[in-house]
């Protein structure tokens, strides 16, 4: 059987996608707070249940919107509910534990549990999927390209680009880059250290929700998916270096990449095992990632 | 206040724990008796490992390491159990060495998410490698229990078996009190309150973290390899990371502060989990709700709560009634 590369870099490019938005939120909240949301992996799939119900169940089922006009709403739908649940997460739990890496590691453990039993609880545990939004398939060089996955891509892309320009242009984007390079500059110089962390806790939030709506049409959701997905936005971290943004998107296309071309040529499996081993190789080779900077 | 008190709340369950077998061998009851003490060994050598700052969110792969090396060697060599579960710990510590070198001496958050993703891979491992060995998915079945000893038979539910995993439990559980009691435990502390003045004193950080890390890591082993011969079937899915965050619970809920903090949290959280029981999906989400209330109000754990608000007031209690008595 002919090996169709062209199928698989395309996967590779929409599992990075993804991965680089999970990563993303995650390195955002560590860098300007110092504090690792172990919660992140459940934030995103409470993204892919609000798509489920929200998405299909709702608009689509209950009141016939067209596919496309619906998904735009949950985005728009995701980004008010979970920039609120972030901003408020923040301000109510994570205030006391900034700075302090094991007290916010622990209570992000146990807020990531309530929301995984949660959602077991009220969603029932089993897995669900929903049709694809962007239905038909692109025939290109034999490979068959769902329009869906395409999509992914688009809208990942677009996502990055954004985030790019409100960290580069704005002002609270510019504060939350100051702050993780020096807090202690950054606030005498004025800027709102409480403000900033729970926005970018927010945006985080936010990412790690449209991770999730853009993988439900493709994929599947169930309560339980969180874990794995933190581990690969752990294991990205460390490659692409942490604290770096740019690097974050890059460890995110190296794992998917990984993930495509593994789980084609051998099994799921052995591509985490594979991520694994590589990042181990780089704590001892090079600990700082690829284009992270070097500890001081 | 007195030092004795950590000690008498801490000894009070473990005493309950041995006790109580005698009046009750029903099965259910012992099996959560023996799990008690396992439970036991994995928070305690956990809070051992959190002495030098370090969380290992794969103790539970750890675990899992001893359980399948001691297993299989039972199973495939025929090997006498009371040298597999030695050889089980030292396999869990060995590969704490390897672990433990590569990320243990790089700062910053490293050990955490690396030591998440280890257990989700020992896991991995464990359930599509070397099938033959380990089982797969399915894991081993049919482990024994350990082999008769000085005319005692260990079956399965029967007293012999419970003392035989306390006596275990205890004595290791000793080793580690006396580590943290003498100089090494004073240096740990030091790691912990500052890492960097810890290495301008010259103290060797990575070599007290590995040493740490590498002790708490062969007591998880151990307590697999007992697991395995008192379970007598381990699948990968008992080692997954719920188990180490009903660990990590334990201890947080505990009390980090004092020895005995994990023993009282293994007690409290598994008296929850049977009272409730009926309510068995609830569980993960009391664990959760524990971890926030009780860093966000009481950062000592119960523990550090009988020490602050219960102790001062029997204290004050007993003194008025010794000056009344004085005077």
């Amino acid at each position: 059987m002919e090996v169709n590369w062209l199928q698989l870099i395309v996967n590779g490019i929409q599992l990075g996608a993804i991965y680089s938005l999970v990563a993303l939120g995650l390195t955002l909240i560590f860098s300007i707070m110092n504090v690792i949301n172990f919660a992140h992996g459940e934030i995103y799939m409470l993204g892919g249940f609000t798509g489920y119900y929200i998405y299909y169940k709702l608009l689509v089922m209950q009141l016939k919107f067209p596919n496309y006009l619906a998904y735009f709403i949950t985005f728009i739908i995701i980004l008010i509910v979970f920039s609120v649940l972030g901003f408020f997460l923040e301000k109510s739990i994570f205030r006391p534990f900034r700075g302090n890496l094991l007290a916010g590691l622990l209570i992000s453990v146990g807020l990531g549990e309530i929301f995984q039993m949660g959602a077991a609880l009220s969603f029932g545990p089993e897995t669900k999927g929903i049709p694809p939004t962007f239905t038909g398939t692109l025939s290109l060089f034999n490979a068959s390209l769902s329009y869906q996955r395409i999509a992914i891509i688009v809208i990942g892309a677009l996502l990055i680009v954004c985030l790019h320009f409100f960290l580069a242009r704005t002002k609270i984007g510019l504060a939350m880059r100051a702050i993780s390079q020096d807090r202690e500059a950054a606030q005498s110089l004025g800027m709102n250290y409480g403000l900033t962390s729970s926005l970018g806790f927010a945006i985080g939030c936010v990412l790690a929700g449209f991770a999730g709506i853009l993988v439900i049409p493709a994929s599947y959701i169930d309560p339980f998916v969180g874990g794995g997905y933190l581990m690969k936005a752990f294991i990205i971290i460390i490659i692409g270096g942490m604290g770096s943004l740019p690097g974050c998107i890059l460890g995110g296309f190296i794992i998917g990449f990984i993930e495509s071309f593994g789980s084609y040529f051998f099994a799921l499996s052995t591509a985490t095992v594979v991520s694994f081993i590589i990042v181990i190789a780089f704590l001892i080779l090079r600990p700082r990632g690829l284009l992270g900077h070097a500890e001081d | 206040m007195p030092r004795i008190k950590q000690t008498t709340f801490g000894f009070l369950p473990a005493i309950i724990l041995l006790i109580l077998p005698l009046f009750s061998q029903e099965h259910y009851m012992m099996h959560i008796f023996m799990w008690v003490c396992i439970y036991f060994m994995l928070s305690t050598s956990l809070r051992f490992i959190m002495l030098v700052n370090a969380v290992n969110f794969a103790h539970a792969g750890f675990m899992g390491v001893g359980a399948y090396i001691s297993a299989a060697l039972v199973i495939k060599l025929g090997l006498s159990f009371w040298i597999t579960f030695i050889l089980g710990g030292i396999a869990s510590a060995i590969f704490a060495i390897f672990f433990g070198f590569i990320t243990l001496r790089l700062k910053g958050a490293y050990f955490f998410l690396v030591s998440f993703a280890l257990c989700e891979i020992i896991r991995i491992s464990f359930s599509s490698y070397q099938i033959k060995i380990f089982g797969g998915v399915n894991g081993l079945i049919g482990i024994p229990t350990p082999n008769p000893i000085f005319g005692l038979q260990f079956k399965v539910g029967g007293l012999p078996l419970f003392y035989l995993t306390s006596l275990i439990t205890i004595i290791f559980t000793f080793i580690t009190y006396l580590i943290e009691k003498c100089y090494w435990g004073k240096v740990f502390r030091c790691i912990t309150e500052s890492q960097s003045l810890a290495e301008s004193v010259g103290i060797n950080v990575t070599k007290y973290k590995l040493t740490a890390f590498v002790i708490g890591c062969f007591i998880a082993g151990i307590a697999g390899s007992l697991y395995a011969s008192f379970n007598g079937v381990i699948t990968p899915l008992d080692f997954t990371f719920r188990l180490s965050l009903f660990v990590l619970v334990c201890v947080v809920f505990g009390g980090r502060e004092g020895f005995f903090g994990p023993a009282l949290g293994v007690a409290a959280l598994v008296a929850i989990g049977e009272a409730f029981r009926s309510f068995a999906y609830f569980e993960p989400i009391i664990w959760g709700a524990c971890i926030i209330i009780v860093l966000l109000f009481a950062p000592q754990g119960l523990l550090g709560f009988m020490d602050r608000i219960l102790v001062p007031v029997i204290w004050k209690f007993g003194k008025s009634i010794k000056r009344e008595n004085n005077i």
